[in-house]
């Protein structure tokens, strides 16, 4: 597994003149206060996700990868491995690059505030992975692009509908009284959810033909 | 002799009209096996159910004795592997794929995969996009080679190399097989490959298995009987495999090429090559 995880590190890293700009770019928006540094976890991890996959797929890498003595559960596994790791490294830069950020502002750092926004962006990311996976394992990286799009704006369309529907203050203010817990919830919740993903791309991929 | 590969009954379908249908294959150790047939012939599909790549439908496939079901990982520790599409991410180096693979197989020899580099003259930090077809398809085989397999499975290995670099990558082939223990299947289409090479031949055709001889057989016993249009008539039906009509002769494939040349005295009986026994086989036209 070790081996098709460094893969993608390194297909990453031949990849990475392009995401520089790209990280830059968000960097100086950072800096000038139009958007939330830790928008860069979600953000360009899922670019960078979804690149493996689409190099996976262009390259016909993926009915070779199924000779390898490594075993389709271990492809599954190595995918969701890289991403985790991906998803930590960018938390660990963006937590550096918020608490810099913040230093250079305002002489002070709110740690607490920092926080919660890490953990909101790695969620986030762990949550687009968690439901892309699945998708990108049965349908392919070309097709799984337009089904995620289409179910982000499906997602957002029927909470749009529900929120105009019912009086969502209530859930809001229960949101709001769990606040104290949510850097355990948010955890628990991004492990199941991730396991669920991790089972249900295994049990497809454990059936693919290429 | 030990059986490196055995296949029973293997079935595959895809739809209703292409599949491998109830293939019996046995291929011993020491052995190259050429596999040929036209395009869509089923050698594809069946190379990917040797690997494992597409699940089949009904049959059994056992590779050194042992069944994907119980033993995959070992299997595959042992197999080198080409395809016939390209699968390398053109992004990575050859220095990349000597460190993802050596983490994947157990037995990676990183210095004999820098030898076969050197051997076929590739760069080891050339991205692989930069690369020509043939240069990609070396450093396929060499990757193949470099975890010391005991079986190679190679779907158009040869294909877009120079006759040069060809003939250089048969010989690196027929080393492999030499200490009696290691075996290679290879497709190809260009049967002249194997005349040189191969020691069985299988013959592919609509998803069949319709040959499966050793090439020394194949070359002495099938011939190319050659006649004109009167003499055609006197040529007994259950002889004739099957023809192909030109303008002025007919050209039959015949077997017991000994026995016909004294039968039909009168006749040349040409010694057949596998592309012509594939061209009449596939597209000559049957009397029975």
């Amino acid at each position: 597994m070790l081996g098709l995880i460094k893969k993608d590190f390194l297909l990453i890293k031949s990849n990475s003149k392009s995401m520089i700009i790209v990280f830059i770019i968000y960097l100086m928006l950072a800096l000038q206060g139009t958007m939330d540094v830790f928008f860069i976890v979600p953000l360009i991890g899922i670019t960078l996700f979804i690149s493996t996959f689409s190099y996976d797929e262009f390259n016909n890498w993926n009915s070779y990868v199924v000779t390898l003595p490594d075993g389709r559960k271990n492809v599954v596994r190595a995918k969701y491995m890289a991403s985790i790791i991906l998803t930590i490294i960018l938390g660990i830069v963006s937590l550096t690059i918020s608490v810099g950020i913040n230093y250079i502002k305002s002489n002070n750092v709110n740690l607490d505030a920092i926080i919660s926004s890490l953990i909101g962006a790695v969620f986030s990311s762990i949550f687009i992975i968690s439901l892309f996976y699945p998708i990108v394992f049965k349908f392919g990286a070309t097709n799984a692009r337009i089904i995620l799009f289409a179910m982000v704006f499906g997602i957002a369309a029927i909470i749009g509908v529900i929120s105009r529907l019912v009086d969502m203050t209530s859930v809001i203010n229960m949101i709001n009284g769990l606040d104290n817990y949510l850097f355990v919830i948010i955890p628990i919740i991004s492990v199941i959810i991730l396991g669920i993903s991790y089972l249900i791309s295994n049990k497809i991929y454990q059936h693919k033909e290429f | 002799m030990e059986n490196i590969i055995e296949i029973k009954n293997l079935k595959k379908r895809y739809d209703d009209k292409f599949g491998l249908g109830e293939i019996d294959i046995t291929i011993p150790k020491g052995v190259i096996v050429g596999l040929i047939g036209e395009n869509g012939a089923g050698k594809t599909t069946l190379i990917k159910s040797m690997l494992n790549i597409v699940k089949i439908d009904s049959g059994e496939i056992k590779i050194f004795e042992k069944d994907y079901k119980k033993d995959e990982k070992e299997i595959k520790e042992d197999i080198g592997v080409v395809l016939d599409n390209m699968f390398f991410p053109e992004l990575l180096n050859a220095k990349d794929i000597n460190n993802t693979m050596k983490d994947i197989y157990k037995n990676w020899d990183s210095k004999l995969y820098f030898s076969y580099l050197k051997d076929f003259n590739l760069p080891d930090d050339k991205s692989l996009k930069t690369m020509s077809k043939g240069m990609r398809k070396k450093l396929e085989i060499a990757t193949a080679l470099a975890h010391k397999p005991k079986l190679l499975i190679l779907d158009e290995p040869t294909s877009g190399l120079d006759p040069v670099v060809r003939s250089e990558v048969l010989d690196i082939f027929q080393k492999f097989i030499e200490d009696e223990e290691h075996s290679i299947v290879l497709s190809t289409h260009i049967t002249s490959d194997l005349e040189h090479i191969a020691d069985e031949i299988i013959f592919i055709d609509n998803g069949k298995k319709v040959l499966q001889n050793s090439r020394d057989e194949i070359i002495d016993n099938f011939g190319v009987l050659k006649c004109d249009i009167d003499y055609f008539s006197k040529i007994d039906k259950q002889d004739i495999i099957a023809y192909k009509k030109t303008k002025y002769t007919y050209e039959i494939l015949v077997n017991n090429k000994e026995q016909m040349s004294r039968k039909y005295d009168e006749c040349v009986i040409d010694k057949i090559t596998l592309e012509e026994l594939m061209v009449l086989i596939i597209k000559g036209e049957k009397i029975c």
